[in-house]
């Protein structure tokens, strides 16, 4: 099939369209999966933030471009809510501030420098709720939290109704989160022990139903197993099974298994975790496998050496709802823990949305899939409301996203349509 | 690739006449895309092959070619073009000019070379090209739910649909069972042209509800009204206009049933 042209009838029928492998599993064409072995990374010499890392914040920059900072200092805080900061995750001087269309942050810049000391934060007497809080917050932790609906960093001042812990990933080519757990299972263990303490609610541990972990069983979480391809390990899934929010203003929060690591880390250290285990995996990779890499490292540097000359685009995250490493976003985000390399296409064409079947088989839970993107499509508000949109964030329709013919991005139609929701105050359905 | 033996088995079947008729609702075809796609701006779309084929199949070959050209125009204008063409109008063209043809010169549908008429399937002579023709549409249907481009929801709905009301009727027609799903241009049609994603139902309860109701619709057009010309057409014609409306009713009982969970 021509790219530009319309997909067309013709080549639906006659069997010409790029199909979705979904129902095949990851007999995904972009390589072979990562060896699931943790190795050291190259340290990287710049450590990038990335505006995108903090949704639901107005950032407020805390520092001046060229000043000297340690890591853990905060660098910027939230406008309306001055406690939610995040840190430097290195020691070095903040070289750069890009910012985009109406002074919106896109990144600040630290370059590193050898001999400077990191903050080390107070460890609290007693470990309460208002403790873990404030330690969490401090330490630039708490913006790893996530809350559903709209996918932004919670309030600190709030409760939700359920804290789900997600220690399942099953993007193509992701790390094994039971590896990187079994690698730092004491870390882990405290980590989740603070986040009992956290809120008042269930907390659920949402792990694969194949492999398991070690954890203190007499700490209240309850353990949930989740199967199948991925959407399966989508904290929209898991809330959607454990705990469905929706116009009632309640909220279920959320947080990844190696930010719990980092919580267990600040705890028993008094510094937070300032890696994370990231996979390198794609076609054009010579040798995939899990580094250990600093937050916020040059995808570049990360990279050089590593892969093949032939031509190919270079991820952050995943291949569905990953960004590309180009211009000002060439750094792994927050919570991305892999770089996948996949080749140079341009399949994607622009074309009328096409209620093929399998955009059903690939909808997150509840949802219905066709209905849903049309009124993403043209922009109905209401409608994409009361079709379920308060339930998803930009990762579960990436899957919807790569199936459809059209090649529209619906992950950015939905933000846009989370935030206008937000803003004009229209969760609740009248 | 899922027609290709179909359209081997019709040509050995029904002779080169077809070729005739398949060149005319071609041209007229091509030529409606063409100044639709100057007139929006948008690219030719090479689907009206594909459009003349089917319909072609669905005429007999000794049809009319001012019939042929009159069906397919309206059809490319009013059913296609002025929606926007492919992925946006929600009715096949091919079939609306089959409909068209068959509703404005009726006796030029009289005789088929492809396709039992209902009220010859008992008493025809099944020979082996009528086995070819049902394999290859069977062949064409698998290879289309296996590329997963047709539901399955909604060919096993035509099945159950059709089964379950000519067990009501219980046989005015003298038809075995399967006589109403085997006979005329019923599965070909289905197979080909309803189950395109474009025209059918958008949500899966959807595409049960409309495959179930048309099945049970063609039978009953045939059953009540025997004299008529074969009524698969306009009652699948008929359902795929319901789609949208079935789809609508699917997302009500969605909004409501969210409604009533999260409150």
């Amino acid at each position: 099939m021509q790219s530009g042209k319309l997909c067309s009838n013709m080549d639906l029928w006659l069997g010409n369209l790029k199909r979705s492998w979904i129902k095949q599993g990851l007999d995904l064409k972009i390589g072979a999966p990562p060896d699931q072995v943790i190795a050291d990374g190259k340290p990287s010499s710049t450590a990038t933030l990335l505006g995108s890392d903090y949704p639901g914040v107005k950032p407020r920059l805390l520092v001046e471009e060229g000043a000297q900072v340690r890591a853990g200092e905060p660098i910027l805080c939230d406008r309306a809510r001055p406690r939610i900061v995040a840190t430097a995750p290195v020691s070095g001087t903040l070289t750069a501030i890009n910012r985009g269309a109406k002074r919106s942050l896109i990144s600040c810049q630290i370059t590193a420098q050898d001999g400077m000391d990191g903050i080390e934060f107070e460890f609290p007497v007693v470990l309460n709720r208002d403790a873990v809080r404030s330690m969490m917050l401090q330490s630039g932790l708490w913006t790893t939290l996530r809350k559903r609906p709209f996918g932004y960093i919670p309030d600190p001042e709030k409760n939700p109704r359920a804290l789900l812990v997600t220690a399942i990933d099953t993007q193509p080519l992701a790390p094994n989160p039971v590896v990187v757990i079994t690698e730092y299972s004491e870390e882990f263990s405290i980590g989740l022990k603070a986040l009992c303490k956290l809120v008042d609610a269930p907390l659920y541990l949402c792990q694969s139903a194949h492999q398991s972990f070690q954890i203190d069983e007499s700490l209240p979480v309850e353990r949930v197993t989740f199967e199948g391809e991925h959407p399966a390990g989508l904290p929209g899934v898991h809330i959607h099974r454990l705990c469905p929010i929706g116009f009632d203003g309640a909220e279920a929060w959320h947080i990844d298994y190696q930010n719990v690591i980092s919580l267990g880390c600040l705890i028993k250290t008094g510094k937070p975790w300032y890696q994370r285990v990231v996979s390198l995996a794609g076609t054009a990779v010579k040798n995939p496998r899990l580094l250990k890499l600093p937050l916020g490292a040059l995808i570049t540097e990360v990279t050089e050496g590593e892969l093949l000359d032939e031509p190919k685009r270079v991820i952050s995250g995943s291949v569905f709802s990953g960004h590309l490493a180009t211009g000002l976003q060439v750094s792994l985000a927050a919570l991305h823990y892999q770089i996948t390399v996949t080749p140079e296409s341009d399949y994607h064409n622009r074309s009328p949305l096409i209620a093929l079947p399998d955009l059903d088989t690939v909808s997150p839970p509840g949802i219905l899939a066709v209905p849903f993107l049309r009124a993403l499509l043209v922009g109905d508000v209401e409608q994409a409301r009361d079709l379920g949109a308060l339930e998803l964030v930009e990762e579960d329709v990436a899957l919807l996203s790569y199936t459809c013919s059209s090649g529209t991005d619906y992950g950015s139609l939905l933000r846009r349509m989370l935030d206008q929701i937000d803003r004009e105050d229209l969760s609740i359905r009248q | 690739m899922a027609i290709a033996p179909l359209l081997v088995v019709a040509t050995a079947s029904a002779g080169y006449q077809y070729l005739l008729v398949f060149a005319i609702a071609l041209l007229c075809a091509g030529f409606w895309e063409r100044v639709f796609a100057e007139k929006r701006g948008r690219a030719f779309d090479v689907g009206v092959i594909y459009t003349a084929l089917l319909f072609t199949l669905l005429m007999p070959p000794g049809v009319a070619m001012f019939h042929v050209i009159f069906g397919v125009s309206f059809a490319m204008v009013f059913a296609h073009g002025v929606f926007g063409g492919e992925g946006k109008a929600f009715l096949n063209p091919a079939l609306v000019a089959a409909a068209i043809v068959q509703i404005t010169f009726p006796t030029s549908l009289n005789q088929h070379a492809l396709w039992t008429a209902v009220s010859e399937f008992t008493e025809a002579n099944h020979d082996l090209m009528d086995v070819l023709l049902l394999l290859s549409i069977i062949f064409g249907a698998a290879v289309l739910m296996t590329g997963r481009l047709v539901s399955w929801r909604l060919l096993v709905g035509h099945v159950i649909g059709s089964i379950a009301l000519a067990a009501v009727f219980g046989g005015n027609l003298d038809l075995p069972w399967y006589g109403h799903l085997l006979s005329g241009s019923y599965i070909y049609v289905v197979v080909f042209i309803t189950s395109d994603p474009s025209t059918s139902s958008a949500t899966n309860t959807g595409r049960w509800v409309q495959g179930i109701l048309a099945g049970a619709l063609v039978v009953f057009l045939r059953e009540v009204n025997p004299s008529h010309a074969d009524s698969v057409v306009p009652a699948l014609l008929l359902m795929s206009m319901a789609a949208p409306l079935i789809d609508q009713v699917v997302i009500w009982f969605n909004i409501r049933r969210r409604a009533r969970a999260h409150g």
